[in-house]
């Protein structure tokens, strides 16, 4: 009962763009990508790390060619460092050099209180946008075209900063206390990724679209590595992305994602191998095994493997 | 498509996906940017802005594949869909009756003897328009409101008054009293009663499968908490440990932002100096007090003996849901004599665990004194100002030595010694019950019988463990 709509159109070509700026998606990451444009509504992208999820952001302000605009959480990050802060160096500066001239401007006022009255007359001079120094949540705000605003690791910031969000997200607005609302000029595309550390609040998730990106199949797998590392042969490739789905199955600490599929791939490419054998992977194993009992257990399971992609 | 866009997310909250109003405009938003067509698509949609978890994108998943094989919402092949109360109208399903079922006793039958409509409709096999009028009238009777299975019969007759199985069956009577092509009819109309009969059924069963079942389910979700921990059954246990591993993750998650919290407003005057001194000693940089919160070490000790087994089950189950919060948790069960079972529970998951621990130590009279006994040499030099002991028993000695002296050296190292008691307070004294001696040994002293009252335990544990 297919019936090719607007709506299916769109997604397909959404898809195909992301997909020549490198990012290989499925149906479900582009409708959700579709979805968060047509209703404006901020993406929130989970799954385990390395499967992508700061890269749909890029790739997507490629594809829409906006300007992607970072904003890294960590523990302890603060309004001052994501939303904006005041210069104070110029307002220092400022201060002095416009001593005299401030002189002048109270000259023949007799008295504090006359004196604060013409000053308060003068308006806000100091707390003005000229001393304002915006930060990557204001920037996005600010952009005129529109942007693409990556949240990364929201999981990490506290969860007073998740808070503090959730203006932005729903109403694409922050209030500045001594300016006022600020509202976006155009309402930026919002991606957050999240490794799940922490549960993420109820209130931000209902802002969001919600997109779990897992390991993809074997056959998205080896698109990906195709686009990404164009050299490799079909063998080679074939082999390696069957090995990596091996990995995965077994009970490790760490699972190989698919950034280390590449990774590995690279590796391979660089030391002119065309096929895997048990050697090359245990000169290897390092590359997409990153803790030292997982890279045994798997260096046991070699030939157990080898022998499964054959 | 209104009306069952709202049903769906019935069935999804009662389901356990938490859904609000506002989530709900956007599925409507997201339906109306994608449209019916494709249900993929609207699969991917729908589940984008109603599941915000993984986990309830799971449970989403499930709920769609359901609800809408039976909810045809595709416009173009079914022309109910247009009206509201064609959504339950299963076209598919009626299609394939239709060519093989009993439009062929129609043959031998005369429609025209048939006066009703629902006769005539029975007798010239058009399935899709009794559908239709069943559906239609499942509608006006609220079956998308069915509680349970015991509301099956009632709905079952509402249905079939509504459409006009009664008038049918006074047709019946009156065809066989007539001439031989009169029974003929009544024959061939009796046939279709049957299959309509089935399929009124059908379409009960499938409302009951789909609303009835989660909201029993939420229903018993909610009193579960609450009920004796003792009375519970094998049947509720899988229930139970969800409900028991939800609550571990809410105190998880409560009190892991609480380990880092500061004090804000307290100067600490000594750092504020000395980050002072880089400006010339100016306080430029004021440095405020921050309160450390350590993990609480909890060892647990827990009367495994008949009367109290159910509630040490639970306990260990949550203790052992808070890994992460409180590593270093041990636990020990007793009947009379003291084992440790805190490797057991790193090595086997919780429930097989839980089943044999008790297995293995349970099943005997309990013996508070030795079992003390035992305990403290086990484990007294390792109890220190930050270790809170739980201890779970009825304190039920047999009229043997309860060991109190052995718990007053406990309580004189330990944090707290908290004695939860699953009997209930009036009880504590009678008979056998040790309770009020024992409690001169303990820093607090709870009735703990429900899930709700070991919430608040295991909560008070960590508040405090600083």
């Amino acid at each position: 009962m297919t019936q090719e709509t607007p709506a299916s159109e769109a997604i397909a070509t959404l898809k195909s763009g992301l997909q020549a700026g490198g990012y290989v998606c499925d149906q479900e990451i582009a409708t959700v990508v579709y979805l968060a444009r047509a209703l404006e509504k901020p993406i929130l992208v989970e799954g385990p790390p390395g499967v992508g999820k700061t890269e749909l952001a890029r790739a997507t302000s490629g594809y829409l060619s906006l300007p992607l605009i970072r904003l890294q959480c960590y523990e302890g990050l603060d309004e001052a460092k994501a939303l904006y802060e005041w210069k104070y160096g110029k307002q220092l500066l400022y201060t002095q050099i416009l001593r005299e001239k401030l002189g002048e401007f109270l000259e023949g006022t007799q008295g504090l209180e006359q004196a604060m009255e013409r000053l308060h007359r003068m308006g806000e001079g100091f707390f003005s946008e000229q001393f304002l120094e915006p930060r990557p949540l204001l920037k996005a705000l600010q952009s005129e075209a529109g942007a693409v605003l990556l949240i990364d690791e929201v999981d990490k910031a506290d969860q007073e900063f998740e808070a503090f969000l959730l203006e932005i997200l729903s109403d694409y607005q922050v209030s500045i206390p001594e300016i006022g609302t600020v509202s976006a000029l155009h309402p930026p595309l919002i991606v957050l990724t999240s490794n799940n550390t922490r549960e993420i609040g109820e209130a931000l998730r209902r802002r969001c679209l919600h997109l779990h990106i897992d390991f993809p199949e074997i056959e998205r797998e080896r698109q990906i590595v195709e686009t990404q590392v164009p050299g490799i042969g079909d063998n080679l490739r074939d082999q390696l992305v069957a090995f990596v789905h091996g990995i995965r199955e077994m009970e490790l600490r760490k699972q190989p994602a698919v950034s280390e599929t590449i990774d590995w791939a690279r590796t391979l490419l660089l030391l002119n191998s065309d096929s895997l054998d048990a050697d090359t992977v245990r000169r290897t194993l390092n590359v997409i095994m990153k803790h030292e009992d997982d890279a045994e257990r798997v260096a046991r399971a070699v030939p157990d493997l080898l022998a499964r992609i054959r | 498509m209104q009306a069952t866009l709202h049903d769906f997310i019935r069935v999804l909250r009662s389901a356990g996906v938490r859904i609000s109003t506002a989530e709900v405009i956007d599925g409507h938003h997201a339906v109306g940017a994608v449209g019916l067509a494709d249900r993929d698509l609207l699969r991917e949609a729908l589940g984008t802005t109603l599941a915000k978890t993984s986990e309830e994108r799971d449970i989403f998943d499930g709920c769609f594949e359901r609800f809408f094989r039976y909810h045809d919402i595709d416009p173009a092949s079914s022309p109910e869909a247009e009206d509201p109360a064609g959504e339950s109208a299963d076209a598919a399903d009626g299609e394939t009756t239709e060519s093989g079922g009993p439009r062929a006793d129609a043959t031998e039958a005369a429609p025209e003897h048939a006066e009703s409509t629902l006769s005539r409709q029975l007798l010239q096999g058009e399935w899709a328009g009794i559908d239709a009028a069943i559906a239609a009238a499942g509608q006006r009777e609220g079956i998308n409101r069915i509680a349970s299975f015991t509301q099956r019969g009632r709905f079952m007759r509402a249905l079939s008054d509504a459409i006009g199985v009664r008038e049918m069956d006074a047709e019946i009577a009156r065809l066989e009293a007539g001439d031989a092509a009169e029974q003929a009819t009544a024959l061939a109309l009796e046939r279709g009663r049957q299959v309509l009969r089935e399929r009124l059924r059908d379409h009960v069963e499938r409302h009951i499968a789909l609303f009835a079942t989660p909201e029993e389910k939420r229903l018993r979700l909610e009193r579960l908490p609450q009920l004796r921990l003792s009375n519970l059954e094998q049947r509720h246990y899988a229930d139970m440990r969800r409900l028991v591993e939800r609550m571990a993750r809410k105190l998880a998650s409560v009190h892991s932002r609480r380990l880092r919290e500061t004090r804000r407003g307290q100067l600490d005057i000594r750092r504020t100096l000395r980050s002072g001194l880089a400006y010339d000693g100016v306080p430029f940089n004021p440095r405020w007090r921050q309160k450390r919160r350590d993990r609480p070490r909890v060892i647990a000790l827990c009367d495994i003996s008949g009367s109290v087994e159910a509630t040490a089950r639970f306990l260990l189950m949550f203790l052992y849901s808070m890994r992460d919060v409180m590593p270093g948790t041990r636990a020990f069960v007793f009947c009379s004599d003291t084992h440790e079972v805190t490797e057991l529970f790193e090595q086997q998951a919780l429930e097989t665990a839980v089943a044999t621990a008790i297995q293995r130590y349970g099943n005997q009279p309990s013996h508070y004194g030795t079992a003390l006994t035992q305990f403290s040499d086990a484990c007294l030099r390792e109890i220190d100002s930050r270790t809170s002991v739980v201890v779970l028993g009825d304190a039920r000695s047999n009229y043997g030595d309860p060991g109190v002296e052995q718990l007053r050296g406990i309580y004189n190292r330990a944090r707290r010694v908290v004695w939860l008691n699953p009997e209930p307070r009036a009880l504590w004294g009678y008979g056998d019950s040790e309770m009020p001696r024992m409690a001169s040994a303990c820093h607090e002293v709870r009735p703990c019988s429900t899930l709700r009252q070991l919430e608040q335990v295991v909560d008070s544990l960590l508040a405090r463990g600083r």
